[in-house]
């Protein structure tokens, strides 16, 4: 085959096999979206179900908590339970000193509570917390009854977390246990695609951050418990 | 002729083969470059550890994917690409054992 033949069908060859970049970039796009695609069928199907109620029953789901009233059919709304083995008069105390710069997330203390470690004793000067103190800024004390319940709700100025609200439980079990109950609750604000695509991000990740804190607790409610 | 135009084919796959991994490679060392731009040192390391064991892993898929086709793809790299294969399996395996006991991995917590 003579050079000018040969270099006309290789011009003729569409551009993504001519080269190899572009067809590599092509590659790496497509099997992005194939896999981003998967995942979303995989998440919207049953992951976002089991991180939306991790832990709890279904009458635990469908049970009031404080601040339910507060807001009307929210995008997020979620409900965590862990059974810890103490009851719930021995929970309490490590619920009531939980906050910034106080007793901690019992999460990742560089990333939300200044480095400081997250308390591993129950500290006596945090345990009178009342209806309005701050755990964190804008994150304020709304209702609260002792070893029972406390609602927290954001105040104007947190952005799109003030249409939020998170509630704690402590129920006793037969057995004389507690299922310490979390809902978070929000309602999106969507003023444009980067808050959707904000809030949907959010979603996904919180669940990291929620399920560290109340395995957290567990930990320092059922070491502490089992010392005395 | 015939087998000058396959060696050629092959060639191309091989090459568009490693762009890709050059660019999974790429994406990879970018998601933990960034945040080093905007937190600052005495956060990052925590914030580095995070990122490896959430969105990081979802990464570190997508690598391994890269790597086991490249097992069948280029030959010529093959101890390359398991010496990957087998660092990636153990920081998936990590992440997966982290989230598991987490409430007990307190180098995390802290």
């Amino acid at each position: 085959m003579a050079n000018n033949d040969r270099n006309k069908i290789k011009r003729n060859k569409p551009i993504l096999i001519r080269y190899p970049f572009l067809r590599a970039l092509y590659l790496f796009i497509v099997s992005w979206l194939i896999m981003l695609t998967v995942l979303l069928i995989i998440y919207f199907a049953w992951l976002r179900e089991w991180q939306m109620t991790w832990g709890a029953t279904s009458e635990e789901v469908n049970r009031y908590m404080a601040g339910d009233e507060l807001l009307v059919e929210p995008e997020f709304n979620t409900t965590r339970v862990v059974e810890i083995n103490a009851p719930p008069e021995e929970v309490w105390p490590w619920l009531v000193q939980m906050g910034y710069k106080r007793g901690g997330f019992y999460n990742f203390d560089h990333l939300d509570n200044a480095g400081i470690p997250s308390a591993d004793r129950i500290i006596p000067e945090y345990q009178n917390l009342k209806v309005g103190d701050l755990i964190l800024s804008l994150l304020q004390v709304a209702r609260i009854e002792p070893k029972k319940s406390m609602l927290w709700v954001f105040l104007e100025g947190a952005g799109g977390w003030e249409n939020a609200t998170w509630s704690w439980g402590l129920y006793k079990t037969k057995d004389g246990n507690t299922r310490l109950v979390t809902r978070l609750r929000q309602k999106y604000t969507s003023n444009s695609i980067q808050e959707i695509i904000m809030w949907r991000f959010q979603e996904i990740t919180e669940i990291f951050m929620m399920r560290i804190c109340l395995l957290g607790i567990k930990k320092r409610v059922e070491e502490n418990f089992n010392k005395e | 002729m015939k087998s000058e135009s396959n060696i050629s084919l092959v060639d191309q796959k091989v090459k568009t083969f490693r762009w890709l991994f050059y660019l999974s490679l790429f994406q990879l060392i970018i998601f933990f470059v960034v945040p080093s731009l905007m937190v600052p040192l005495r956060i990052l390391i925590h914030l580095e550890i995070l990122a490896a064991l959430t969105v990081g892993v979802l990464f570190a898929l997508y690598f391994l994917g890269v790597n086991v086709y490249g097992l069948f793809v280029d030959k010529r790299r093959k101890k390359l690409y398991i010496g990957i294969i087998l660092f990636l399996t153990a920081w998936i395996m990590w992440a997966f054992i982290s989230w598991l006991y987490i409430e007990h991995m307190d180098y995390l917590l802290r």
